[in-house]
């Protein structure tokens, strides 16, 4: 609620026309039921006034306000046709000099030349005494008893009747004149008045324009307030969206702190995640460490069984090509009778198993029984460096069964029955020991 | 106020009586035009009407660039002068010379009417833009009836010394110099609100003293004391 005070302050700026439109609006509204405040605008207006008026007066030297472009003429003009239409003839042609001054030129052209009424009111006299001249010589002839003094005057009656009919064919000369004068100035009175009728049309015209023009213009400005309307609203969308951004703040500072203590713990993770690399790669060195002396012990065990085992057969096996020369690879196997079988290979083919997935695999058989196969195992590779390949067999029963062994290459991906490829590194195991 | 200033003095029944009819204080009127404002005044209140367009002839420029000053429209300003010459005849009964010349009394009614025809057109358009859209009534402050008087108080020059410096230099600038706010706050170097809180301020405390004194000053001639001050100073 707005108090005195602030429309005082409006009242002030009224007084000098430096309100805003929607100050005196509200001042208009607010004044209309304040009596004080109407009396507050009337007091400082009526000052300001009074100091405006006198300073004008002091500061102007005559009437003349320094606005050369007014047409001092038509401004006095329609001041007077508005007093004519509102009841006051005898202001809108003051008599006198003055009133031809106000008036100015056009209004006096049109009314003729100043000579003219002269003239018609002497053309009347002279044909008033023109009449009654003839009407008294009439009169005497009819009478028939003219005196002499009466023949004189008429006479003189004549010769003055002559001389005024001269100035009534002169005055009627110059009243024709006259005539077409104002006729003339008739015919521009009229075509001033179809002009005037033409400006009129054409001001009806830019009226019919500048309605439209007011239509447009409340149209733009009902466009504007529906724009205003918009902006409002999506101000009031935008504050309630600031609103709900500031409530979610404590759940964005919240998460925030999460996401640091996230990188924190992934940090953490990843320390974690190297010392178990680091563990696992200690962990498995230690495996590697620990199966080489199991490796060891198993070796230690079996060099230690085969150094003290009775009935051990110890055969070098070597193949021959059909021309009779050694092939390059050969094996050395080591037989405990009915206990085990340690079975040596040197300078096996390695590249062709690995290119063709191929396997060596080691058979047994009984020579009695020659359809028989044992499918022992296969070889593996025991030692790279040496080029050397290993199997091992410590099956009592089957051992107990068989009298030789030999090898063959297989495919790897095909479980085999039977031998397919060609025997390589045959051995026979029930000679006589070689250790007792 | 004295009975003879008491009724219209040119009554538009007076106006309009036939030439035949003017009073014996009537004057040649070739001679009336060249008359000093104070005896067209007086052949104004004995009924001459040839002073009534000598009047019109001497002052409706003057009025007319009040009115353009602050309405800024050709056609307002003119049908403003009008309406102040109209108004002004017919309230001459109120005109006292000894409160200030007929050129005074003729801006002050122009600069009233100027200021309420620019606020209320400015209101006007307003309203025209929703749905209120009322006319001058009584009751609006703009109304004609609350047009300024001769009567208003005028300013001391002790109190103008004793305001504020802010406030006294505005209020000079808009009375003496006739600048508006605007103009004040670009020469002072200050806000546009600065000014008018200054005006303000210095106005309502003018006016405040000024109700107290204008009992006791009624009936002093001359101008506004803010001029009798600027030309102390001068």
């Amino acid at each position: 609620m707005l108090g005195h005070d602030h429309f005082e302050s409006v009242c002030a700026a009224a007084t000098r026309g430096e309100a805003t439109a929607e100050e005196l609006a509200e001042f208009d509204s607010h004044a209309r039921e304040c009596e004080c405040c109407r009396g507050s605008y009337a007091e400082m207006l009526a000052f300001a006034a009074r100091e405006f008026a006198v300073s004008r007066a002091q500061g102007l030297a005559g009437t003349d306000t320094g606005l050369g472009g007014v047409d001092s003429d038509a401004l006095t003009t329609r001041f007077l046709d508005r007093l004519a239409r509102e009841g006051l003839p005898a202001v809108v042609a003051p008599p006198g000099a003055v009133a031809r001054a106000v008036r100015g030129g056009a209004l006096g052209r049109l009314a003729g030349p100043a000579w003219v009424p002269r003239a018609m009111r002497l053309a009347a006299t002279l044909l008033t005494g023109v009449a009654l001249g003839g009407a008294a010589v009439a009169w005497w002839q009819v009478r028939g008893d003219l005196p002499r003094a009466g023949a004189e005057a008429i006479a003189g009656a004549e010769v003055e009747v002559r001389r005024l009919t001269s100035e009534l064919r002169a005055s009627q000369a110059r009243l024709d004149t006259a005539s077409g004068t104002i006729a003339a100035a008739l015919q521009r009175d009229l075509e001033s008045g179809r002009r005037y009728q033409e400006l009129e049309r054409r001001v009806q015209r830019l009226q019919a324009s500048l309605a439209s023009a007011k239509d447009a213009l409340a149209a733009a400005e009902q466009d504007a307030g529906r724009s205003r309307d918009r902006a409002v609203a999506a101000e009031v969308t935008a504050a309630a969206n600031r609103a709900r951004v500031d409530a979610l703040q404590p759940l964005a500072d919240d998460a925030r702190t999460a996401r640091e203590r996230a990188r924190a713990a992934e940090a953490v993770l990843a320390d974690t995640h190297a010392r178990v690399e680091e563990l696992t790669g200690e962990l498995r060195a230690a495996n590697e460490s620990l199966e080489r002396h199991r490796q060891l012990m198993a070796l230690s065990r079996d060099v230690t069984d085969l150094m003290g085992a009775r009935n051990l057969h110890i055969v070098d096996v070597v193949d021959t090509d059909p021309q009779g020369r050694d092939r390059k690879a050969f094996g050395r196997v080591f037989f405990t009778e009915n206990k085990s079988l340690i079975f040596y290979a040197y300078d096996l083919n390695e590249a062709r198993i690995q290119k063709a997935n191929f396997e060596y695999r080691v058979w047994a058989r009984k020579e009695s029984d020659p359809d028989t196969v044992h499918d022992l195992g296969i070889f593996y590779s025991d030692t790279t460096a040496q080029r050397r390949w290993v199997f091992k067999c410590n099956d009592q029963k089957v051992l107990s069964e068989i009298d030789s062994v030999f090898v063959t290459l297989e495919p790897a991906n095909r479980k085999a029955t039977t031998p397919n490829g060609s025997q390589l590194l045959y051995a026979y195991l029930r000679g006589q020991p070689n250790h007792q | 106020m004295p009975p003879a200033l008491a009724r219209p003095i040119l009554a538009p029944s007076m106006l309009g009586r036939p030439r035949t009819a003017r009073t014996a204080h009537s004057r040649d009127p070739a001679r009336i035009a060249d008359c000093p404002d104070d005896e067209l005044v007086a052949e104004l209140r004995a009924g001459n009407q040839d002073a009534f367009a000598a009047v019109f002839a001497r002052y409706h420029k003057l009025v007319y660039s009040t009115a353009l000053r602050f309405l800024r429209d050709a056609g307002e300003a003119e049908d403003l002068m009008q309406s102040v010459f109209f108004e002004a005849f017919q309230k001459l009964g109120q005109f006292d010379p000894a409160r200030g010349t007929l050129k005074m009394w003729l801006l002050q009614f122009a600069y009233g009417r100027s200021i309420n025809r620019r606020n209320y057109l400015m209101v006007r358009r307003l309203h025209a833009q929703g749905p209120r859209n009322e006319g001058l009534d009584e009751l609006a402050p703009w109304s004609s009836s609350h047009a300024p008087t001769q009567e208003a108080s005028r300013l001391s020059h002790e109190l103008l010394r004793e305001l504020p410096d802010a406030q006294r230099a505005t209020i000079e600038m808009v009375f003496f110099e006739g600048l508006t706010f605007t103009e004040i706050a670009e020469r002072r170097q200050e806000g546009f609100s600065a000014v008018r809180h200054h005006y303000y301020r210095g106005l309502t405390r003018l006016r405040d003293v000024l109700a107290g004194e204008a009992r006791s000053t009624r009936g002093r001639q001359g101008g506004g004391v803010l001029h009798e001050v600027k030309r102390a100073r001068a």
